[in-house]
């Protein structure tokens, strides 16, 4: 049973994800707690096993106590909120300046989304730092659409029997970057959930609508068609300023369910933009259908964060 | 009873500082503390309080300060600063002033 003290402590302690000091503290000081209370039960007759028995429980799940002790150190503030709305902002700004055909715009705005969420990780995600991750991911989905492109041009020169050295190259490096870039994706996510899946779930949020749009580019003939995706490019410029709110309020909301119901609303958000990005009418079955998708893949974080991660361990029960 | 919880966490905050206006405690003391002095009525989880704490302490209404007892125990003691005196006066004021309407109401002279 002591090595089910050590294994609850040290789950908390790999959920809590804040400074080495600070962890320390919240131990040290649970721990102390715990000894406490045991010695009170077993002066009051119990063994040490069935006191240990008696006492985990009510600490309450490790990935819960860690969660509220991670929310009482990392209170966010206007501030935070204002930097995590930027993300979105920066990017409403290249749409509707329509600068995102200007590649020395796109290469310094990519460069500034990466640096900040390198910089973001270095202070160990801060509460403004999602939004930006998320961006960095959306990075991934364009050089995807690339790499698709690549693809879709050297697989019809490989189908007439030409192997230019370049032409497999290309094709080789794009085939390869499609499961290279979903396992990012994938670790990305599953180490956002292990913290908070809510997290998770905003850093997912700009992913849709920029898919969507970018499919709307390819529909359209491609990057250099630029003038006439006009009005996706409105249509994506309002749905950032509108998350750009959402990831605000998200990040200053001081419970989990209002942090919630602010996901439902950015959802939304995305779901009309990503309506009002394919211009088309929609049918009701494919409304229904897009609305299952979205709210699925924005909130498939929640169901990582159901899977323990030592799924046939011997503490698994406890999680 | 989903009622009673309900009511207990949002005001655990005035309890905890109330509970640390007369002398400092450490947090099994805190729990003890509560359950005594409303004859059982609260009972605060360890999950509850101690993140509780650690806000209360962000916030520097609280502050925490190991100390190790003779027999080498160490234990966390919390006191109230001058800003966490002046919030549970003003939560005070405000709840007695709550209680007194609602009684107004609920018991009418």
């Amino acid at each position: 049973m002591a090595a089910d003290l050590k294994s609850y402590i040290e789950r908390v302690r790999a959920r809590l994800d804040l400074g080495t000091q600070e962890e320390d503290e919240i131990v040290r000081e649970l721990e102390t707690h715990v000894e406490e209370r045991l010695a009170e039960l077993e002066r009051n007759g119990l063994e040490r096993d069935r006191a240990l028995r008696q006492m985990l429980p009510r600490l309450g799940r490790p990935q819960a106590l860690a969660r509220e002790f991670r929310q009482a150190h990392s209170q966010a503030t206007w501030h935070d909120g204002l930097t995590a709305a930027a993300a979105f902002l920066l990017v409403a700004a290249l749409y509707a300046t329509n600068l995102w055909s200007y590649p020395p715009a796109v290469t310094g705005v990519a460069a500034l989304v990466v640096a900040v969420t390198l910089y973001g990780l270095w202070h160990r995600r801060p509460p403004w730092f999602y939004p930006w991750a998320g961006l960095a991911l959306t990075l991934l989905a364009f050089c995807g659409y690339f790499a698709f492109v690549l693809l879709a041009r050297a697989a019809q020169p490989m189908a007439d029997g030409q192997f230019e050295a370049l032409t497999v190259l290309g094709f080789a490096g794009a085939l390869l970057y499609m499961p290279l870039a979903l396992i990012i994706v994938a670790s990305c996510i599953r180490a956002a959930s292990r913290r908070d899946w809510l997290d998770a779930s905003l850093m997912l949020s700009p992913t849709a609508p920029v898919v969507v749009w970018l499919a709307a580019l390819h529909q359209h003939g491609g990057i250099y068609e630029a003038p006439s995706m006009a009005a996706a490019d409105s249509a994506l410029a309002m749905t950032f300023v509108l998350m750009a709110v959402a990831a605000a309020l998200f990040v200053r909301a001081g419970t989990r369910t209002l942090k919630l119901a602010t996901l439902i609303g950015a959802a939304t958000i995305a779901l009309l933009a990503i309506s009002a990005v394919d211009g088309a009418q929609i049918s009701l079955e494919v409304l229904i259908a897009r609305t299952v998708l979205l709210f699925g893949f924005l909130f498939s974080p929640a169901l990582l964060d159901m899977i323990p991660a030592h799924p046939f361990g011997p503490t698994a029960k406890q999680d | 009873m989903r009622d009673l919880a309900q009511l207990l966490k949002g005001n655990t905050d005035v309890l905890i500082l109330s509970l640390l206006e007369s002398e400092p405690m450490y947090g099994y003391q805190m729990i003890k503390e509560l359950e005594r002095r409303s004859q059982g009525f609260f009972h605060l989880g360890e999950g509850t309080l101690y993140p509780v704490l650690h806000r209360l302490e962000r916030g520097k209404l609280v502050v925490g300060r190991w100390r190790r007892l003779d027999g080498g125990q160490e234990r966390r003691y919390y006191s109230l600063t001058e800003a966490g005196e002046r919030r549970l006066e003003e939560q005070m004021t405000a709840w007695a002033r709550f209680s007194s309407a609602v009684n107004l109401i609920i018991k009418p002279a």
